[in-house]
């Protein structure tokens, strides 16, 4: 157990999980939250989703405030005391301390989980990151299985207790990891290391990508889960079973095997969940059916976006900033389809007309997902391609250009502008470089695509690098 | 800005114009039941449209063709009544010809339509062949370069840019 905790990558999955496990079991959502206020008699909704929003923010925050490895430390230490203070409040009777508390917490685990940003990429190795992602994914759900039975049969009082330990072991184990031994500029990468390229784009899909795959699993919360709250047995610790079954599943998964196909079956698992959940009733063993394919999906969703978060970490000079903006769209996801589930069911309508509203918005999302997947993958390896390109020595990269074989010799002015967009370059500064408008420059590139008979920028650097990267 | 894109501004504000004026007229007419001078309203906004849309587009290839200059030969000169003289030119571009108010287009497709075959320069003249595989056309400009250096930097500029070794023919 020592030589374990001495291993910084475990202790790194140790403190997260905690982390989790206080956050999931109390304030996103969690079974004590809403024991606790119904322990009270209080409508559970504007805490929830104030809580939600203060998460949202805190993630951003963190992701702009903290910028070393040392700042992230301080902010896991920092956030974790103010989490116990600000969760003080709910042992005793209500107050408005518990909305503010509320915020107060969200705010700071948002600033806490951005930080752990830096944790993973310092301490697991970039081929490791799924499996880092994984084992926090599981142990997580596994603190929170046992945080929500404790709850459903002891008492809120002890769920509280509990998610409180969670935060102390998480502050304990972070305190017990020190800063990796290579140093690092404020930025977060090595001073030998070149300028990190600007990865707005591939984020900016990333945050879409996320924030569309986990609107379903908000919306099922507030539409699947209310119907089977007499289960509250069942429910208290079978919820998050199938996801950890799933994320066990994905994890061991062989590396040859693509993991977009197994998303693509996730999507058949949410869609067969709502057309059970419309034919089945509402008894324990169509409750296990419905959860194990909605919360399993959910799973393998999780699983596939944390892992391209984590391997993002990368191409970023702030792993803070991408992890906290990455999880910030989770979030979103989260919080809007909250939003619609609790007004689907606002409006009086049967539970199968609910269940046809909720299906048809997780179709909508389902569609969308493909494409957004195949753009975030495109993008995320012409970024390793881009920066492997500009790894190469300037032979090597006049080679790249002279070996593609285009459909149609391109030009001199064409050759320039090809080794501008390898560089990495915006249509913006090969206009600035060569002194010429965007238009023309875009009317270049226009001719480049169709000489190496491609749609768009991201086809062309990924078919001109693929074959260069992969066997050098 | 190149006088000739000046004057096709200026013609698309005119069209912009007349188009406002026949819709307001045609909604006018038809207000007032005059069925007859709306519709010939409405046609005439409808002309001075397809006009319109046909000098924006002019404009934004002329606008390329300006951005991508290789050679700007001065056709006249124009001088106003304050005295102020301004050269009119034609402009030898990366993707075309503007020559007075018309624009040739060529290498904006990339392996399909319009391609530059062609150069040839002389003493006096650049002749341009550019189009589709059956269907050619050539143009031929006064270039008004005296020496050699400046007709062999425009022939590297037309090779570096398009791709088209330029000949140069009877150089005295």
């Amino acid at each position: 157990m020592n030589r374990l905790l001495r291993n910084p990558r475990v202790c790194s999955i140790a403190a997260f999980s905690f982390l989790s496990g206080y956050q999931l079991s109390f304030l996103f959502e969690g079974a004590v939250l809403y024991k606790t206020l119904s322990a009270y008699g209080l409508a559970p909704q504007p805490y929830i989703f104030a809580g939600i929003i203060a998460i949202f923010f805190g993630l951003f925050a963190g992701g702009y405030l903290v910028k070393s490895f040392s700042a992230a430390k301080l902010a896991m230490l920092a956030g974790a005391a103010v989490c116990l203070a600000a969760t003080a409040p709910f042992f005793f009777a209500p107050s408005p301390l518990w909305l503010a508390g509320l915020i107060v917490a969200g705010l700071a685990v948002g600033c806490m989980i951005a930080s752990w940003g830096f944790f993973l990429k310092a301490f697991s190795p970039k081929g490791k990151r799924l499996k880092t992602c994984a084992d926090v994914l599981i142990y997580s759900l596994l603190l929170v299985i046992a945080v929500s039975v404790a709850t459903a049969n002891a008492s809120h009082m002890v769920g509280l207790a509990l998610s409180l330990l969670c935060l102390v072991i998480c502050a304990a184990l972070t305190l017990s990891l020190s800063a990796p031994s290579e140093p690092e500029t404020a930025a977060g990468r090595k001073p030998s290391d070149k300028p990190a390229r600007d990865i707005k784009r591939p984020m900016i899909v990333l945050f879409l990508f996320v924030a569309i795959i986990t609107i379903d699993s908000g919306l099922m919360y507030q539409v699947i889960n209310p119907a089977f709250e007499h289960l509250s047995e069942l429910t208290s610790w079978y919820f998050n079973v199938p996801y950890v079954v799933a994320v066990v599943f994905m994890r061991n998964l062989p590396a040859r095997i693509s993991r977009s196909r197994i998303l693509y079956a996730a999507m058949g698992m949410i869609m067969a969940a709502f057309i059970c959940f419309m034919l089945l009733r509402r008894g324990a063993a169509d409750y296990i059916a419905v959860n194990t394919l909605m919360v399993g999906a959910c799973g393998i969703f999780d699983l596939f976006w944390w892992s391209i978060l984590g391997e993002a970490l990368d191409y970023s000079d702030n792993p803070a900033k991408t992890f906290g903006f990455g999880l910030s769209a989770n979030v979103l996801g989260v919080f809007l389809g909250g939003v619609l589930g609790a007004s689907i069911t606002s409006i009086q309508l049967s539970g199968a007309e609910v269940a046809v509203i909720a299906l048809s918005v997780v179709c909508v999302t389902l569609v969308i997902l493909p494409p957004l997947n195949r753009q975030l993958v495109l993008l995320l390896k012409n970024h390793t391609y881009l920066s492997a390109y500009a790894d190469m020595s300037e032979k090597q990269q006049s080679d790249v250009i002279i070996r593609a074989n285009p459909i149609y010799p391109l030009t001199e002015r064409e050759r320039e502008v090809l080794q501008f967009i390898l560089g990495g370059k915006t249509n913006k500064d090969i206009a600035a470089a060569m002194s010429i408008s965007e238009g023309t420059v875009k009317f270049h590139l226009g001719n480049i695509y169709s000489k190496y008979g491609v749609a768009s920028r991201v086809e062309l650097i990924s078919g001109l690098l693929r074959h260069n990267i992969t066997s050098s | 800005m190149n006088l000739v894109v000046k004057a096709m501004k200026k013609n698309r504000n005119i069209y912009a114009a007349l188009s406002l004026a026949g819709v307001l007229l045609a909604a006018l007419f038809f207000f007032f039941r005059q069925d007859t001078a709306a519709i010939v309203c409405a046609v005439l906004a409808a002309a001075a449209l397809v006009l319109l849309l046909r000098q924006v587009r002019l404009i934004y290839w002329a606008a390329l063709i300006c951005d991508s200059k290789l050679l700007a030969v001065p056709a006249s000169i124009v001088t106003s009544k304050d005295g102020e003289q301004q050269r009119l030119e034609t402009v030898v571009a990366t993707f075309g010809l503007l020559l007075e108010n018309k624009v040739y287009t060529w290498g904006c497709d990339g392996v399909n339509g319009v391609r530059l075959r062609k150069v040839e320069v002389d003493g006096t003249r650049i002749y341009i062949s550019f189009g589709a595989e059956d269907e050619l056309l050539s143009v031929e400009l006064l270039h008004g370069m005296a020496d050699f250096a400046s007709v062999a930097e425009f022939a590297e500029k037309i090779r570096y840019e398009t791709g088209v070794q330029a000949k140069i023919i009877d150089w005295q």
